[in-house]
């Protein structure tokens, strides 16, 4: 549906400098799927999104939506933004506040080329607004809302016009903890309603691993992964992936050997022999790092059976109610486990540590 | 240019207003005296205490051009400094006044128009002088209180741009110009009440009133600023001016530009003045200002730099013809009767 | 404010807080400042002329004069259309041309940022008389050249006429309001914009319905401004209408200082009538920024505004950007420079090109003090134009963040000195000092208190504008992270009112070199300024001699404005 190929996209800055925002970007979304980019501030995800609304001019790529190309740098195409049609949530909502509600709902039905009678806007809107609960709020002064309510009727805003593609940048980013939660929820129970193919840009990564149906992970202008978000968590390619996404832990180590089955291989670490992951074909020698996020860090207290157990020892806990997040020292390497409260081994205290080989996923090195 | 220039200003400008308070306590009975004096040492006397209070402070509205010369020329021969602030004649009242009101007693001497020289007088900030060189001047010019004396004249007269304008087509006489033909072709200043005024009292209430209305009827062009006439008839926007000051039509003319004037009787003629301040902290020097602006070497001066002089002892080409005064004081006194009649006749349309 | 002033009610009570000092500082210099003149003509307003035969009366003469006759209401009726013509068309110029500078991608507007302003430094008889020479029926050279062309028996354009008096004056003050819708756009938040386009609005629709309504505040202010500004003018009318019988409504005010005795009262009680509108003014933008927040635009949301990529369109855009400059800037800078090469003015032909000369600028640079006039200007407009931005930020900082009881009439305190003609001001002024001597009388000092007054009502103008569109909460988190009130002031409202703040103070540092109706009556020998040297050619009738000194001032300041913008560009601030 929405195809983006090698996407440049570059800006001088205040100084005059070039910020190379967004460099051979390239990815594709279905139909009706939610997309999303994740990646710290200034990585080039919301200069993808810009560009993809037409609010930047990309040096080079091309952009199409259901093969209607909206920009192609060599066939010198560039729809405005306001002709290509797609929704657009801005992470400051741009409410525009000498609007009410209604009305700023009601824009987008105003001013485009649609020519809708009034009684046929009135509905469109209600509807959109009933959708987002704000329908009793429909007369109320935009700058009235709350932080909630003023996201919920960008997202009406954008909405309404039952745009082909909707955009969102960091949506949830200004609401409080409890609130993003909900909407969270809310805002897949949308999309997926609606069947709306959607792009997202959040720093969050427990936001896009709660939404998407695939996620791009950016850094420095370039995309370094993209999948599905338990690819993305479970077999991340590089350690900045597997660092941003999540916590990890990271263990250096050397190919000794190849493994028992397909894709596994012996490696040999400060601490000892482990048996890992990759995704890729591993040469003997190779100096890898692998990862292994903390829920994967079985902690037993009598030794378990299976490969990669190790004895460690308690150096810090910190109880969350939940889980409780264990620090264990292997020889002079720590370990972060997050287990299940009913485990009460004391500090100081030997307790063995049990990585399951396809938890262990080899990592580039960057 | 130094900041350090700017205190030293500052420090001058203090010293002077300590002078002003100084002569305060002294003014103006003694300065009276000084400007009334008539004995045989007079001019020895009033040169060297001239020379002991050193500078003379005066307020003109005489353009820089005229005014600096002047200035220079007093100055290279007393050697006493000159202190000159330049405004509008409206300004030089306004500010004499006012600073007078607030016993600021900074000016010695005042230069400027003949009727504002007269508000002055009326508002009793001038005394009367006595000046060997005043018996020079037309006595039929010099107000009865003799405040103050006149040492300039500006003449209403016809100014023309000489690339549309033939000299021989102008008429002989202002009702001339009534003519269907001159319809488009004339200009007047916007603010020249006093020379109706005193065209209707000279030629009598019938005649006169029958010619201005027949000449509000060919709807002349009106100018505001004097200057501005003259300029705009060099540059061909007024073929004719009927009220150019003849100094200002004569300034361009020398500069080479397409304007010449003549004058058609009656030839309206408003005096400028000078006079002395009642409480002039420099009384000595502000005499012998004024004494030097009279004497025929100021009134040659003038003439130079195309002025008509007021002394009938140096003859100039800018007054040799026949014309009456304007009375100041009448202007005045019947400024509102006239200008209300002027506005009617010329400024709403 | 709320929380701002709630800290500091609690911190107080253990440490004097200073900000008290510089609040209290700022608003008893403007109240003093404002109120003296202002105290003065009104009392005034209640007397007859004091002259030496005849004490000063109480009465209520002046107001029936004034209010009493057929003939006010029709001068009142013609400044009105006058003043909105003027105004409006300087405001439609000058904010389609901010909007395009700052908003699209037009091409060559960098450099159109200096050119802009070139006008505002024009003196104003001097622009004048370039337009009389470009659209004079007889002589204009437009008219001259559009009659060969065309073959036209009528001359197409009449300066001479009410829509020629206000195209002059509009296009003359049109920077103005190009300077304060700058600053509006400035400081406004893109994303607004952006989500407009998003909606699928084009370029029209998001200026009309979003950009202008956004700016409402803004907007209205300006216009205020202008309106106020051309009622008071008087160059254009007399210059302009005169010719063809229009009088405006200050002609009556000059008539009545310049009778003798000089009927300051009469002139008061007229003044009282531009004293009342503009109050009306003040009171209704004012009423619109207590509902500010409705309006604050500036988020502190981290943003890059993007330029609005017009397309084949911005072709006509900078064929508007030519048009307006060969209008405003080329065309009177022409004429300048036409006759500040010849020896007294005359229509261009093959003849006087043999007469070109030197002179004019040999006149100049000789000229006596006029080094001195420079610096005097110099002092006095950038020490005017600092200390009016300073002291009204914080003025506005108070009408339009606090909620002190009051507040609307600090602001119209502070606005009405420029309902004033600058001679009765000047006037008012030199009175006071006369009579309270502290000394200020014949220096420089009161120069600047007399410019500081008049240029007061335009520094808040200009900040007001900006300080609308910041959000509280900007000031509030800066308070919160435990920021004095002068370190948030200084830190982060400061930094955040630049677009209105530099706007203003080339605006006033502007209009102060110009000044002319009060210097001229205040000046003393010692402390001479550039607008009287300016005023004294033009009195002189050396008008070729002033165009040589318009070509140099214009010259001068284009070459600091680019200097400006590359230093601006070099340490990376936005102009």
């Amino acid at each position: 549906m929405l195809k983006v190929e090698g996407l440049f996209t570059e800006y001088p800055n205040e100084r005059g400098q070039i910020v190379k925002a967004a460099q051979d970007v390239s990815f594709e979304v279905p139909e009706g799927k939610l997309f999303t980019l994740l990646g710290p501030s200034g990585c080039g995800k919301t200069t993808t999104l810009r560009s993809i609304a037409g609010l930047e001019r990309p040096r080079a790529g091309e952009i199409s939506v259901n093969d209607r190309v909206v920009y192609s740098s060599s066939r010198n195409i560039f729809v405005a933004p306001n002709r290509r049609g797609f929704g657009m949530v801005f992470q400051s909502y741009a409410i525009w506040p000498h609007m009410n509600v209604f009305e700023n709902a009601a824009f987008p039905l105003e001013v485009g080329d649609l020519r809708l009678s009034r009684k046929e806007i009135r509905e469109k809107v209600l509807r959109v607004l009933t959708a987002v609960q704000l329908d009793q709020l429909a007369d109320r002064e935009a700058t009235k809302l709350s932080g909630g309510q003023q996201q919920r009727l960008a997202l009406a805003r954008a909405l309404v016009m039952e745009p082909q593609l909707l955009l969102l940048d960091e949506p949830l980013s200004n609401l409080d903890a409890k609130l993003r939660e909900r909407m969270r929820f809310e805002l897949k129970r949308l999309q997926r309603e609606l069947k709306i193919t959607t792009v997202y840009v959040t720093h969050d990564q427990s936001e896009a691993l709660a939404l998407s149906h695939a996620i791009a992970v950016m850094n420095e202008g370039r995309i370094q992964q993209i999948g599905t978000p338990r690819e993305i968590y479970e077999r991340p390619l590089n350690r900045f992936v597997a660092d941003f996404v999540g916590t990890t832990n990271f263990l250096e180590g050397t190919v000794l050997a190849r493994g028992a089955d397909p894709g596994y291989y012996r490696v040999g670490t400060e601490i000892g022999q482990f048996e890992i992951l990759s995704n890729e074909e591993l040469r003997s020698n190779d100096r890898i790092v692998f990862s292994v996020r903390p829920e994967d860090v079985e902690l037993v207290e009598a030794r378990p059976e299976g490969r990669n157990v190790w004895e460690a020892r308690v150096d810090q806990k910190v109880f969350l109610g939940e889980f409780v997040d264990f620090q264990v020292k292997l020889g002079e390497r720590i370990l972060l486990a997050r287990c299940h409260p009913s485990l009460r081994t004391r500090i100081g205290d030997a307790i063995f540590v049990k990585l399951h080989p396809e938890k262990c996923v080899a990592v580039k090195a960057d | 240019m130094t900041v350090t220039t700017t205190m030293r200003q500052a420090a001058a400008a203090a010293a002077l207003m300590a002078g002003a308070a100084l002569a305060l306590a002294q003014a103006p009975a003694r300065n009276d005296e000084i400007y009334r004096y008539r004995g045989v040492d007079r001019d020895a006397r009033l040169i060297e205490r001239a020379k002991q209070e050193g500078t003379v402070v005066l307020y003109t509205s005489l353009a820089p051009a005229e005014s600096r010369p002047l200035a220079a020329a007093f100055e290279k021969k007393h050697g006493i400094k000159v202190d000159l602030w330049r405004a509008l004649s409206d300004k030089v009242l306004q500010r004499t006044i006012t600073e007078a009101n607030g016993r600021r007693h900074a000016v010695d001497v005042v230069e400027t128009n003949g009727p504002e020289m007269e508000m002055l007088s009326r508002e009793k900030l001038l005394s009367e002088f006595h000046s060997p060189h005043v018996a020079d001047l037309p006595q039929n010019a010099i107000p009865p209180h003799r405040l103050w004396m006149p040492d300039r004249l500006n003449f209403y007269v016809v100014a023309y741009n000489t690339t549309k304008v033939q000299k021989s087509e102008l008429p002989a006489t202002y009702e001339g110009f009534t003519d269907a033909r001159w319809k488009g072709r004339i200009g007047i200043e916007a603010t020249d009440a006093e020379w109706m005024a005193t065209l209707i009292k000279t030629w009598g209430s019938d005649k006169g009133m029958a010619f201005f209305r027949k000449l509000a009827a060919m709807k002349p062009d009106v100018r505001k600023g004097h200057v501005l006439l003259a300029e705009l008839i060099a540059a061909g926007e007024v073929p004719v001016g009927l009220t150019v000051y003849n100094g200002n039509a004569e300034t361009l003319k020398r500069k080479g530009a397409p304007i010449d004037w003549v004058p058609i009787e009656p030839v309206a003629a408003r005096t400028q003045g000078v006079g002395v301040a009642k409480n002039a902290p420099h009384p000595h020097a502000a005499l012998l200002f004024a004494d030097f602006v009279l004497s025929p070497e100021g009134q040659t001066l003038f003439e130079s730099m195309g002025r008509a002089p007021a002394s009938t002892r140096v003859k100039s080409r800018m007054k040799a013809f026949p014309y009456i005064m304007i009375d100041t004081a009448t202007v005045l006194d019947e400024a509102d009767k006239w200008e209300q009649l002027w506005d009617e006749l010329f400024i709403r349309k | 404010m709320g929380t701002a002033l709630g800290r500091t009610f609690h911190t107080q009570v253990r440490t004097f807080d200073w900000k008290w000092i510089a609040i209290g500082l700022c608003v008893a210099l403007t109240v003093y400042i404002a109120v003296v003149p202002l105290a003065f003509l009104f009392w005034q307003s209640f007397f007859t002329p004091q002259t030496a035969s005849k004490a000063a009366e109480f009465t209520l003469g002046n107001y029936a004069t004034a209010y009493g006759s057929s003939e006010t209401l029709r001068l009142f009726w013609t400044s009105l259309k006058f003043a909105f013509g003027a105004s409006l068309f300087s405001f439609v110029v000058g904010t389609l041309l901010a909007w395009m500078n700052e908003r699209t991608n037009t091409p060559f507007k960098t450099l159109f940022f200096a050119l802009s302003i070139i006008p505002l430094i024009i003196p104003g008889v001097l622009f004048t008389v370039a337009w009389i020479l470009l659209g004079s029926p007889k002589i204009g050279i437009i008219n001259l050249v559009l009659q060969n062309a065309l073959g036209l028996e009528q001359p197409p354009f009449d300066v001479y006429s009410l829509w020629g008096m206000i195209w002059v004056d509009g296009l003359h003050y049109s920077p103005m309001a190009f300077l304060l819708m700058t600053a509006a756009f400035r400081a406004m938040d893109p994303s607004l914009e952006e989500s407009a386009t998003m909606s699928g609005a084009n370029i029209f629709q998001v200026a009309w319905r979003v950009t202008l309504k956004l700016t409402w505040p803004a907007i209205l202010a300006t216009l205020l401004i202008l309106f106020v500004r051309a009622i008071e003018s008087f160059e254009v009318p007399a210059l302009l209408g005169l010719p063809v019988g229009i009088q405006v409504f200050t002609s009556s005010i000059y008539q009545a200082v310049h009778r003798y005795p000089s009927q300051i009262g009469l002139a008061s009680a007229y003044g009282m009538t531009l004293l009342v509108i503009t109050s009306a003014g003040v009171y209704f933008v004012s009423r619109l920024s207590s509902r500010g927040n409705r309006y604050a635009t500036m988020t502190g949301k981290g943003f890059r505004p993007r330029k609005i990529d017009l397309g084949p369109w911005r072709w006509l855009a900078a064929a508007i950007f030519v048009v307006y400059f060969l209008l405003i800037v080329a065309l009177p800078f022409a004429v300048l420079l036409w006759s500040s090469f010849q020896k007294f003015y005359s229509v261009p032909s093959m003849q006087a090109l043999q007469n070109l000369t030197l002179d004019p600028y040999r006149f100049i640079f000789t000229y006596p003090n006029l080094a001195r006039s420079v610096w005097n200007t110099l002092l006095l407009s950038f020490g005017c134009a600092t200390l009016i931005m300073l002291v009204t930020s914080v003025i506005c900082w108070i009408v339009v963040k606090t909620k002190l009881p009051g507040r609307w009439l600090l602001d119209n305190v502070a606005s009405l000195p420029m309902v004033f003609p600058g001679l009765v001001l000047g006037l008012a002024i030199m009175i006071f000092y006369l009579n309270v001597d502290i000394g200020v009388y014949g220096t420089m000092w009161i120069m600047f208190i007399a410019y500081v007054t008049r240029f007061m009502p335009y520094g808040l103008r200009y900040n007001t504008a900006s300080m609308l569109q910041i959000h509280k909460e900007l000031e509030e988190s800066a308070a919160m992270s435990g920021a004095s009130w002068a370190t948030t002031f200084r830190r982060v409202i400061l930094p955040l009112l630049k677009p209105g703040l530099v706007a203003g103070w080339i605006y006033v540092m502007i209009v102060s070199i110009r000044e002319l109706s009060s210097s001229i009556l205040l000046y003393s020998p010692g402390t001479e300024v550039i607008s009287i040297v300016i005023w004294e050619l033009w009195e002189n009738g050396q008008y070729v001699e002033l165009s040589a000194l318009g070509v140099l001032f214009i010259l001068a300041l284009f070459v600091l404005v680019l200097l400006a913008q590359w230093l601006g560009k070099k340490f990376g601030v936005r102009e």
